[in-house]
């Protein structure tokens, strides 16, 4: 780093003040854009499900087989242990 | 006898300087502070690591460290040097983001752009210090704290600092709860501090899903810098909004960002040699580092009390500290500041909404700064 290079007129020469103002411009207008999208998403997917209906085809089945005949197991054991006085 | 003489010209300690020692002194306190205070980790432990096995002096004539063509540390270095690590960091912290918050409160994503006002400072005040224009913009990016994305710009635009500004990005990043507090006390009111903001409103699937698309695309349009970065972190976090990519996502989230991450953390810290690394440039830069944290979080903070005064329904300003992207632990810190004002007064969710903006943003800048320089 040559010493003569510091200073304000470096700033200057490399162009910092346009530099720094458009990219601050871009950024806002990128993020802007982006927050415009947000607001108006809810409203957008609200008239596209007029059309295309939400629907979660990757949503898990009702539990079945197995899984109903341990329920079904265990609301038994209860009813037995709640007859058989082991309950409180 | 002649052949021993020879043999022990070679070793590390017959070639150690004084700088070689300071770094691997560097990197033991980087491991210190992983293990016994908990900065950064995942990344302190990896990068001090590797300091110290990138000052480990080498044998002239054999390729051993990361700058000799050939060696095994070079080609682990080449996913920094060209730039690759970083996107691949970009794709898991997709997978791992919920911009849920984000999308409940849009609003909050301006605050993401007006930190970004610590990066433009930066640089200006890296050309102040004669750095050239793309060593500027490589340094300035150090205020959008985020490590992948400095490397990612430092690749590009100034790859002799990548050391410097990997080890101040990262650092600072480890210090964001020292850091940040006092701008942020000295710039708000306590009656600004206790302000309370709702809770995010519930976000729908579809949203979720179209965000990451249309983000990517309004970015990468308005700066095809970006592309890496934001196409990267857009494409993780669909992976996981989609719902049938768990495999994938979950990999992108887990095992595949933890094996970039130590091959980043690993390779930078190698780069990190007394040579190369001890320089007054580097000592520039690490001023310049702690400075761009802090205007970052003025930045947010001063921008939030602006937006005040044109609304109705009042910010807690405290959430411009989050606008800088250091993920979550600028969110935690608000959290932290908050709570110390009003133990009742959460504010951790709304910040995490500028906090992930400033992801985006960062990026941006990064693309913005890629084109300007090359332009």
């Amino acid at each position: 780093m040559p010493e003569l290079d510091v200073g304000i007129q470096s700033i200057i020469d490399g162009q910092g003040v346009p530099i720094a103002i458009v990219g601050m411009s871009i950024v806002f207008v990128a993020l802007i854009s982006i927050a415009s999208f947000i607001s108006v998403l809810p409203w957008l997917l609200a008239q596209l499900a007029k059309f295309v209906p939400e629907t979660d085809h990757h949503a898990p089945s009702r539990p079945r087989g197995d899984d109903d005949s341990a329920a079904v197991a265990a609301a038994v054991a209860a009813f037995h242990a709640q007859r058989s006085g082991a309950g409180s | 006898m002649t052949v021993l003489t020879e043999f022990l010209g070679t070793t590390g300690f017959a070639m150690m300087t004084w700088g070689n020692l300071f770094m691997i002194v560097v990197g033991l306190i980087f491991i210190t502070l992983a293990i016994t205070k908990d900065y950064e980790p995942l990344l302190l432990l990896p990068i001090g690591f590797g300091a110290m096995v990138g000052n480990i002096p080498s044998i002239p004539g054999m390729a051993l460290s990361v700058y000799d063509p050939g060696s095994v540390l070079a080609y682990l270095y080449f996913g920094v040097s060209q730039g690759i690590f970083p996107p691949l960091i970009f794709l898991g912290i997709g997978a791992m983001t919920d911009f849920s918050t984000m999308l409940s409160n849009p609003r909050l994503v301006l605050l993401g752009a007006a930190a970004q006002v610590g990066i433009f400072l930066t640089l200006m005040g890296a050309l102040y210090l004669g750095f050239t224009p793309e060593e500027a913009g490589a340094i300035g990016i150090i205020g959008g704290a985020d490590g992948p994305t400095a490397i990612f710009l430092s690749a590009k635009l100034a790859p002799h600092l990548i050391g410097a500004i990997a080890i101040a990005a990262y650092s600072y990043m480890a210090l964001v709860p020292v850091i940040q507090p006092p701008v942020m006390k000295l710039l708000t009111t306590r009656k600004e501090r206790l302000i309370r903001m709702p809770p995010p409103r519930e976000v729908s699937k579809r949203e979720r899903i179209f965000f990451p698309i249309i983000a990517f695309l309004v970015a990468a349009l308005i700066a095809p810098g970006s592309l890496a970065l934001v196409g990267m972190l857009m494409f993780g976090n669909l992976l996981k909004e989609s719902g049938v990519t768990d495999r994938l996502a979950d990999t992108a989230r887990h095992a595949f960002i933890d094996i970039v991450t130590i091959l980043l953390g690993f390779s930078v810290g190698a780069s990190t040699q007394a040579q190369t690394f001890l320089t007054p440039q580097s000592l520039s830069i690490f001023g310049l580092g702690a400075l761009s944290f802090a205007m970052a979080t003025a930045g947010g903070i001063l921008f939030c009390k602006f937006l005040n005064l044109f609304t109705t329904q009042k910010v807690n300003p405290l959430l411009g500290a989050a606008g800088v992207s250091a993920v979550p632990d600028s969110a935690r810190v608000v959290q932290m500041v908050g709570l110390q004002e009003d133990p009742h007064n959460h504010l951790l969710m709304n910040a995490m909404a500028p906090n992930v903006a400033g992801v985006i943003g960062s990026a941006i800048c990064a693309g913005i700064l890629w084109s300007v320089m090359v332009g």
